[in-house]
């Protein structure tokens, strides 16, 4: 039972009492009546709130719900992000932002709930944006108040280490937080920092893992496809063309490596706690991989590589992953 | 014009033309007395606001201004970056000042032996002078505080280089001692003003100035106009000089503000609420409002918080928690009541009793500018002792926010630290073992010696585990008053000085402009809340008199009425 101070006295004759979200609701400016707490982070004019230290909590009033309630966060990374980064280093206002990942722990009720691995902001002024669900029973939200922590794993396993952005929640907004009544399974959900096609996000080589939120309950299938180019695209410009000979024979030895390939090592590790292992997959018929996550894992990195016939793995590989079964972006 | 960080001034010549006019007359003169100003701060708004206080005092006093600015080595390197000596001395003069000397020039030379000849309103201060009478040990207390912020330690060490730093700071002590004494006792000083009443450089000047029974007057870094009074027929023998103020402002409290507690209750809850948002903060609270703001609501969103900050910090949400709020190790030592040596042995046995206390939490937090005090990394030092108590629990204080503390914290520890009038004005206990210009005003529990506050600490974590109030409603109250006090009761707004946030640069150069040249200077609260101070020897400065009866205290202030 929580320690409750006999004597506490916050309230003051003119504290406003403020309209709770309702659930279905959403929050998705600062001046939302249901946005009641902020540390770490200021009311957005057009989004709900930015980031603007490492460790962030938002707090939102809401009616307490007699049934589970699905909350949707839109995270976003713009051009904003990277000038309010700037600042925060006193660069100059033109100084580069390493093209780096933004990666983000979420804690819903002061329990991690999720990680997401950012994009960077991209460089045509648009947005990029990444949405996350995460499911909340009624008695969670005891008193009403969601609470929302942000902040950043103190240790990342090595090969993600470099392409995260130091100090990258600075700038990080918190687009809109809506409220749903949960009605379908809750799939698991992933992030690799880069922009997807319709369910498959690609997973460079460089960093070579990518971030995953196991669903709630039951288990949680993450698919795995070496990223293959039957066909190459027709070269374009002088460039292209003087490299598309060295491009078609990499091309080639992918294809080959692929096909010799009938095991993947899947590296797993827990982003709460650290722990690691190693899944083996076999190659599916359709030239897939599975690995299976266990709804009580919590958010983990991971990271794939080819196990050769002949022993040793490739990791000269680029990926393409989805979760079994995820709602579509 | 050099280049100082925040203070790159446009028009400034042309306003210290203005000021110069404005206080030609505005003030009036007494070549056979003096006021004595101190000027030895970097920061404009200081000197501005020591300045106008004199010139206020003028107007009742006529007197010539007699300026003692400057600054050694040691303050360069240690306290200040941007010190202008050229710069203040203008401003100096623009409002009036007659004389204006470098006492820190003066005292060096004098240590090194060098001959000068500086005649300072018809004393020569660089021939023989006598030597001061203050009493030993408080003169070697404040020797001792002045080498251990110059050092950056809690305490000296007696080693060679902690040795050779006191002899220096004895040295050039002995001096600063000889010239306030030398002026003091051969001038008729009205009063002396000054920032500090701490150190070699600003202490002894204060230490002269009540033993040659001369009033204080103590404006403060902060807010609009905040001056403390110092007088020295009401002076504790044998104790600090901030001592009688304390008491002082108790009774000043008790008769004129808690007397118009229905009155000013609404006052006080706004005070409070704008507090909490951060707004109207005194200069040295913790900035950044995205992360010092409280936005509790009440118990409810307390326990919530609190089960997120304990999982962060690693306390037990569910046993009380007791937060050791650590001081800036150095800064001014000794300069009033403490039950401990100092700052840094309160602390230091504050970790030893927890260590044997794990039926509750204990947060120490470091002071947030304690790099700028502290050059041993105390608190890791102290910390690192600890280790092997997982119920002690060693942070950054900016590492935690606000809202996260005011969850946390069921018990505020500190010596004199704002911290313990923050706290119990949202109902929150506080023990001192120091005395504040508030720990008279009824709000905390004070500690007078070492034995007693362990007596107290050990009731008030049974009162905690009991579910006893230790912090009454008129506790509560009186900590909000004591908030509407000190950000409204005795904060003078007067276009003259402007708020303190408004900062050094030319929109504060600009606006005083604009007020000497275009604002009739009858009725400014500088001139009217200084000449009640001065007339009644009150404490303290205040925006209206609060000895009025109710009645006309509520015209005065301007009350919401129902």
């Amino acid at each position: 039972m929580t320690y409750q101070l006999a004597s506490l006295d916050l309230a003051t004759d003119f504290d406003r009492p403020l309209a709770p979200l309702t659930v279905p609701g959403k929050a998705v400016k600062g001046d939302s009546a249901g946005l009641v707490l902020l540390d770490g982070a200021a009311r957005g004019a057009y989004r709900l709130a930015r980031l603007v230290r490492q460790e962030a909590l938002l707090g939102l009033s809401v009616t307490r719900p007699d049934l589970p309630v699905d909350v949707h966060l839109v995270l976003v990374v713009d051009a904003f992000s990277d000038d309010m980064w700037r600042r925060s280093r006193d660069l100059e206002e033109d100084a580069v932002v390493p093209r780096r990942h933004r990666l983000a722990r979420v804690s819903v009720q002061g329990r991690q709930r999720a990680a997401v691995l950012l994009e960077p902001a991209p460089l045509d002024g648009s947005v990029a944006s990444q949405r996350l669900t995460v499911r909340v029973r009624p008695e969670e939200l005891g008193s009403g108040l969601l609470t929302l922590g942000f902040d950043v794993p103190r240790e990342v396993p090595s090969w993600l280490g470099g392409a995260v952005l130091e100090d990258g929640l600075t700038g990080v907004c918190i687009a809109r937080v809506s409220l749903e009544p949960a009605t379908e399974t809750l799939t698991g959900s992933l992030s690799t920092g880069f922009a997807g096609s319709k369910r498959r996000r690609l997973v460079p080589r460089y960093p070579g893992g990518f971030v995953v939120n196991p669903a709630p309950a039951g288990r949680t299938d993450v698919v795995l496809r070496p990223r293959v180019l039957e066909q190459r695209p027709r070269p374009v410009g002088r460039r292209a063309l003087a490299r598309e000979p060295l491009a078609r024979v990499r091309d080639g030895a992918a294809r080959v490596r692929v096909r010799r390939h009938v095991r993947a090592v899947t590296e797993v590790v827990s982003v709460t706690s650290g722990r690691r292992r190693q899944v083996l997959s076999d190659a599916r018929p359709d030239g897939t991989f599975v690995v299976a996550l266990e709804p009580g894992e919590g958010p983990v990195y991971a990271r794939p590589r080819l196990l050769r016939t002949s022993g040793g793995e490739s990791r000269m590989q680029d990926w393409y992953c989805w979760v079994d079964g995820s709602v579509s972006d | 014009m050099p280049d100082h960080p925040g203070r790159e001034l446009t028009n400034f010549r042309s306003f210290c033309d203005i000021a110069s006019g404005f206080w030609d007359t505005n003030v009036r003169r007494d070549p056979s007395r003096v006021i004595l100003v101190e000027a030895m701060s970097q920061d404009l708004r200081v000197t501005l606001r020591n300045l106008s206080v004199a010139n206020a005092l003028r107007r009742i006093e006529p007197a010539e201004l007699v300026v003692f600015g400057g600054a050694d080595d040691d303050w360069n390197e240690v306290v200040w970056s941007y010190f202008d000596l050229d710069e203040i001395e203008q401003l100096c003069r623009a409002y009036g000042a007659r004389h204006f000397f470098d006492v820190h020039r003066v005292v060096d030379d004098r240590v090194a032996g060098r001959r000068f000849s500086l005649d300072v309103a018809g004393i020569d201060l660089g021939g023989p002078l006598p030597d001061s009478v203050l009493d030993p040990l408080r003169f070697e207390q404040i020797v001792d505080a002045t080498s251990c912020r110059m050092a950056k330690v809690a305490r000296l060490d007696g080693g060679p280089e902690h040795t050779r730093r006191r002899a220096r700071d004895l040295a050039r002590s002995t001096e600063f001692a000889r010239v306030y004494d030398a002026l003091l006792s051969e001038l008729d000083v009205v009063a002396v003003v000054s920032s500090h009443v701490d150190y070699n450089n600003f202490g002894l000047a204060v230490e002269a100035a009540v033993r040659h029974d001369v009033p204080v007057l103590f404006p403060q870094s902060t807010g609009g106009l905040k001056v403390y009074g110092l007088y020295p027929e009401r002076q504790r023998p044998g104790s600090p000089v901030r001592a009688g103020l304390t008491e002082e402002l108790g009774q000043f409290f008790e008769h004129h503000v808690w007397e118009h507690r229905d009155l000013l209750r609404r006052s006080a809850d706004l005070t409070t609420y704008r507090s909490k948002a951060m707004l109207g903060r005194p200069s040295w609270w913790r900035p950044g409002r995205s992360f010092s703001s409280v936005e509790l609501r009440g118990p409810d969103d307390r326990a919530d918080v609190r089960k997120v900050a304990a999982a962060r910090t690693g306390l037990d949400p569910d046993k009380p928690v007791v937060t050791v709020f650590n001081h800036a190790v150095s800064d001014a030592l000794g300069t009033n009541v403490e039950a401990f040596p100092d700052l840094g042995a309160w602390f230091e046995a504050t970790a030893e009793i927890a260590r044997d206390r794990d039926d509750v939490n204990w947060l120490f937090l470091d002071h947030p500018s304690q790099s700028l005090y502290d050059a041993t990394a105390f608190f890791a030092q102290v910390a690192a002792r600890h280790t092997d108590r997982p119920h002690l629990v060693f942070m950054r204080s900016m590492d935690l926010s606000k809202n996260s503390l005011i969850s946390l914290t069921d018990l505020v520890l500190t010596v004199r630290g704002s911290v313990s009038n923050e706290y119990p004005a949202l109902g929150i206990p506080a023990i001192q073992t120091g005395w504040s210009e508030w720990s008279a005003c009824g709000f905390t529990t004070v500690a007078d010696s070492p034995d007693d506050y362990a007596k107290l600490l050990d009731d008030h974590i049974t009162g905690l585990h009991d579910g006893d109030r230790m912090v009454t409603p008129e506790q509560v109250e009186r900590a909000r008053l004591w908030t509407w006090f000190y950000r409204a009761g005795s904060d003078v707004p007067s276009g003259l000085v402007q708020p303190w946030q408004l900062g050094q640069g030319d929109s504060l150069i600009d606006l005083l402009s604009v007020q000497m040249l275009h604002v009739e200077s009858d009725a400014d609260p500088l001139f009217s809340s200084l000449h009640r101070m001065w007339t009644r020897r009150d404490p303290v400065a205040t925006r209206v008199d609060l000895a009025a009866p109710t009645e006309r205290l509520a015209v005065d202030l301007g009350v919401v009425t129902r």
